[in-house]
């Protein structure tokens, strides 16, 4: 059934090629030759194919108001565009995108959600003209359902977590406890990424010299997402600083000293869902190459900070800017 | 995609930039564990004597002398020479440096480096290194660390309590080194029950360790670096002394005292 009416669909696509090139053609006698339809409507995609989809809209719109609109579109043919994204498709009129969700891939369903789109896209006001009157009595089943489109992930997300981060190194291991903030901007496959950690303070050593330590990571990079079901997973890798505050605990004369360590981080991620309000949960791991050294008389220099941060942390992912 | 290759690149460049142009890692100086110093950087002996609780004499001076010089020096341009006559059958000859006090803690790591010019036969004694106490049993004194003679014409160090007499080393026979600064460590719990403990370490290497016992019969304590001697041949006996410290850690070969 699916043959018959693809090749029913296919005539009448050439029929309103034909017809359009008749009611064009002889007022442009002389003129630049306008674009075939079938040149107006295109794209890679095999499911829907751009044929089907333009037999479609010739269902949906008169020839002649068909080819004017698919011409007036401004940009080079193709000025619609079929993308087949596997469980789902996309249509683009003109660089506006839609996106649908189709995992059962049928392809004739596809081709006529598409021609809905694109006819009111680019004709809203013939399509609402010619829809029908509501039936006075019994409403009738309605013969064909819309998928809703895709939801679009936010633009922006702030995750929010707690934190536990372990220090290896020279030092005596150091754990420290505390609360995240990240903040992703873009909703494509890369995105900026941003965050800063507030550790709680803890006792630690460093070449037997006992410190008292407070530490405040941040980093700035480049968020990486993956899949997106049934987790969005992600890598994010970048830079990173933090502000290191050290108080000796038992000299004799002790003093307390600040500074700023530089490396790079980078951290695997999964979130659950793709809602503005998600759980997730990550790993991370800061590389130091140059870390404090802590200078103590009579030692002198009894060490240096983990060059090496390894940390987990889980929170809520809260999305924003739709 | 271009724009996103370009972030990548941006961040690839940023990141190599930022890891190697660091180089090395801040320092933090949280402070020091050295209660005191003897440096001699002043030129004078007021870091032993300025505060009251020290003292630098020589006796019988002269010849017996207590100087600064800058001939041999440890760390910085200065360093004391300390100059005994101590001929055979004569009487015993002092340069003495002295901490005493409250200055001095109830237990910590008292640090001083040597360098003996040449060797002395000694056949009196020659102290280098003393505590002492306050009881008129033992005339106040309680340890001296002496240079000796090795049968090998090197020379050593011998441990010699006042109360006791000679004590065995742990290492037998430490060479000293003649020409060459040398480090002489002990630590020192003062205590009147039998926590008391006193080490000596020889450049770093621990010679004698005194655990489990009294020390002092009070809490006073004196702690010397001198040269007292009798009966040295050749009788004119120079030694020079830097970079003395009395600290709550150990200070060791590798140690610094002052930035």
């Amino acid at each position: 059934m699916r043959v018959v009416r693809d090749r029913v669909l296919l005539s009448v696509a050439r029929l309103v090629a034909a017809a359009t090139s008749v009611v064009v053609g002889p007022g442009h006698a002389g003129a630049a030759e306008p674009p075939e339809l079938e040149s107006l409507v295109g794209g890679p995609s095999s499911c829907p194919r751009p044929d089907l989809v333009l037999a479609e809209l010739a269902t949906l719109l008169p020839p002649d108001r068909l080819g004017a609109r698919l011409r007036a579109l401004p940009g080079t043919p193709a000025v619609v565009e079929m993308v087949d994204v596997g469980v789902g498709f996309q249509v683009i009129v003109a660089g506006r995108v839609r996106e649908y969700r189709d995992e059962a891939r049928d392809c004739v369903h596809r081709a006529r959600v598409a021609a809905v789109f694109v006819a009111l896209t680019i004709d809203p006001a013939f399509v609402a003209a010619a829809a029908p009157p509501p039936p006075p009595v019994t409403p009738l089943p309605p013969v064909m359902t819309l998928p809703g489109p895709i939801e679009q992930p936010p633009r922006a997300r702030v995750d929010v977590a707690a934190v536990v981060d372990a220090g290896l190194g020279s030092a005596d291991r150091v754990a420290q406890a505390g609360a995240a903030l990240r903040l992703m901007i873009g909703r494509g496959p890369l995105a900026f990424a941003a965050g800063a950690i507030a550790l709680w303070p803890v006792d630690t050593s460093v070449g037997g010299v006992r410190l008292h330590q407070w530490r405040l990571p941040f980093d700035a990079g480049v968020r990486a997402s993956f899949t997106r079901r049934p987790f969005a997973t992600y890598a994010d890798v970048g830079l990173c600083a933090a502000v290191l505050h050290e108080t000796a605990l038992d000299l004799a004369a002790a003093s307390s000293r600040s500074a700023i360590e530089f490396g790079a981080r980078a951290a695997l991620g999964a979130r659950i869902g793709r809602t503005d309000f998600a759980p997730f949960a990550a790993l991370h791991v800061e590389l130091i190459p140059y870390p404090a050294e802590i200078y103590a008389l009579p030692k002198g220099v009894a060490g240096r900070t983990p060059y090496l941060w390894i940390g987990a942390s889980a929170g809520a992912s809260i999305g924003f800017l739709p | 995609m271009t724009a996103r290759f370009a972030i990548l690149r941006a961040a690839v460049v940023v990141l190599v930039i930022g890891l190697a142009g660091g180089g090395c890692g801040p320092r933090l100086d949280v402070g020091s564990d050295v209660l005191w110093t003897g440096l001699f950087e002043a030129n004078n002996f007021d870091e032993w004597i300025a505060d009251g609780a020290g003292m630098a004499q020589a006796f019988p001076a002269p010849p017996a002398l207590n100087e600064i010089s800058s001939e041999r020096v440890h760390h910085g341009s200065y360093a004391a020479r300390l100059t005994i006559d101590a001929p055979p059958g004569g009487a015993r000859a002092s340069a003495v440096l002295t901490r005493w006090g409250d200055p001095l803690p109830a237990e910590g790591y008292y640090s001083v480096w040597y360098w003996l010019p040449r060797s002395i036969t000694v056949e009196g004694y020659w102290v280098i290194f003393k505590f002492r106490q306050q009881d008129q049993a033992t005339m106040d004194e309680l340890y001296d660390l002496d240079l000796i003679n090795l049968p090998t014409g090197e020379m050593s160090v011998q441990l010699y309590d006042h109360r006791r007499g000679v004590i065995d080393l742990d290492v037998p026979d430490p060479v000293v080194p003649v020409g060459q600064w040398f480090q002489v460590e002990a630590f020192y719990r003062n205590t009147q029950d039998d926590t008391g403990r006193l080490t000596f370490w020889l450049d770093g290497r621990q010679i004698v360790d005194i655990t489990n016992q009294p020390m002092a019969p009070t809490p006073w304590i004196e702690w010397t670096a001198c040269s007292i001697g009798q009966e040295l041949t050749p009788s004119m006996a120079v030694l020079y002394v830097d970079d003395a410290a009395v600290s709550r850690t150990r200070v060791g070969p590798s140690g610094v005292i002052a930035d």
